[in-house]
């Protein structure tokens, strides 16, 4: 296949994989409380972690969880379809650094702010959207 | 746009969604098995958010929403490095060694073996981490 020169899209892709690796590890060290026997075991017992910021790790990694997918189709089918750059790949970015400063930014319990950052989030795909659709 | 040669890592793109249909079957089965929560209830619309007690239907579960993680990196690694035409080197042992570990990782947990699942999943994270390498590279 004739490879498509490296985009920002695919450079963004590449870096969410890496935040959702992050993000996986920082949730799964976070509930430590519940204790090293008790996490190497199969968990039959349904134990919850009753660490605060285990907690929102874990409900900031499903929100990214829930439209990652989304971000993957796009970036990629941008990619295929040769129509990666302009308003996609701003969208491409601005989707990215949400991300970021959204599992920071609720890992804080910051209020407000963390709901605004996830629009730019939205909006940011939404850019990516826009410009597979024209 | 020519299509591309078939790599290692779309090999095991394919593998890994036999994989998912497979955990996804196996925790379906497991459910029905346990027998505590009903037929009936389970094909209604499960308003109540009855959970199973079943030990085999809780691993399964809890097994493949731990593959479901990280499978979308996966598949966002092994597409971006199609598309960018970077498949191989360290990416393609890396894309085997996530298939495998992602494999023996819900043999593990249903078997109920404690931290060599631990274990496994670390060397899965790891075959991730070599084909974001090779991206990156």
């Amino acid at each position: 296949m004739e490879a498509a020169a490296a985009s920002t899209e695919i450079w963004v892709l590449g870096w969410s994989a890496a935040l959702l690796i992050v993000q996986v590890i920082a949730q799964a060290t976070a509930g430590s409380d519940l204790g090293p026997k008790y996490l190497f075991s199969p968990r039959d017992e349904g134990r919850v972690s009753s660490s605060i910021v285990a907690g929102r790790l874990l409900r900031a990694l499903h929100n990214l969880l829930e439209t990652y997918p989304a971000f993957i189709a796009l970036a990629l089918a941008l990619t295929v379809t040769g129509k990666t750059g302009g308003l996609a790949a701003t969208g491409a970015v601005l989707w990215l650094i949400a991300r970021l400063a959204y599992v920071v930014v609720y890992a804080a319990g910051i209020p407000v702010i963390r709901t605004a950052i996830w629009f730019a989030s939205i909006v940011g795909l939404v850019l990516m959207l826009i410009r597979l659709l024209s | 746009m020519a299509s591309a040669v078939a790599s290692t890592e779309a090999a095991v793109l394919i593998w890994s969604a036999g994989l998912l249909v497979a955990q996804i079957f196996a925790q379906g089965l497991a459910l029905d098995l346990a027998g505590d929560l009903g037929m009936r209830y389970l094909l209604g619309p499960r308003d109540k958010g009855d959970i199973s007690t079943g030990v085999p239907a809780g691993r399964l579960k809890r097994a493949l929403g731990n593959f479901l993680e990280t499978y979308p990196a996966f598949i966002a690694l092994v597409l971006a490095l199609t598309a960018t035409g970077k498949t191989g080197g360290i990416a393609a042992p890396g894309a085997v060694l996530w298939l495998s570990a992602r494999a023996a990782y819900v043999v593990l947990y249903a078997a109920g073996i404690p931290v060599l699942r631990t274990l496994v999943w670390v060397a899965s994270m790891l075959g991730l981490s070599m084909m974001l390498l090779r991206l990156a590279a």
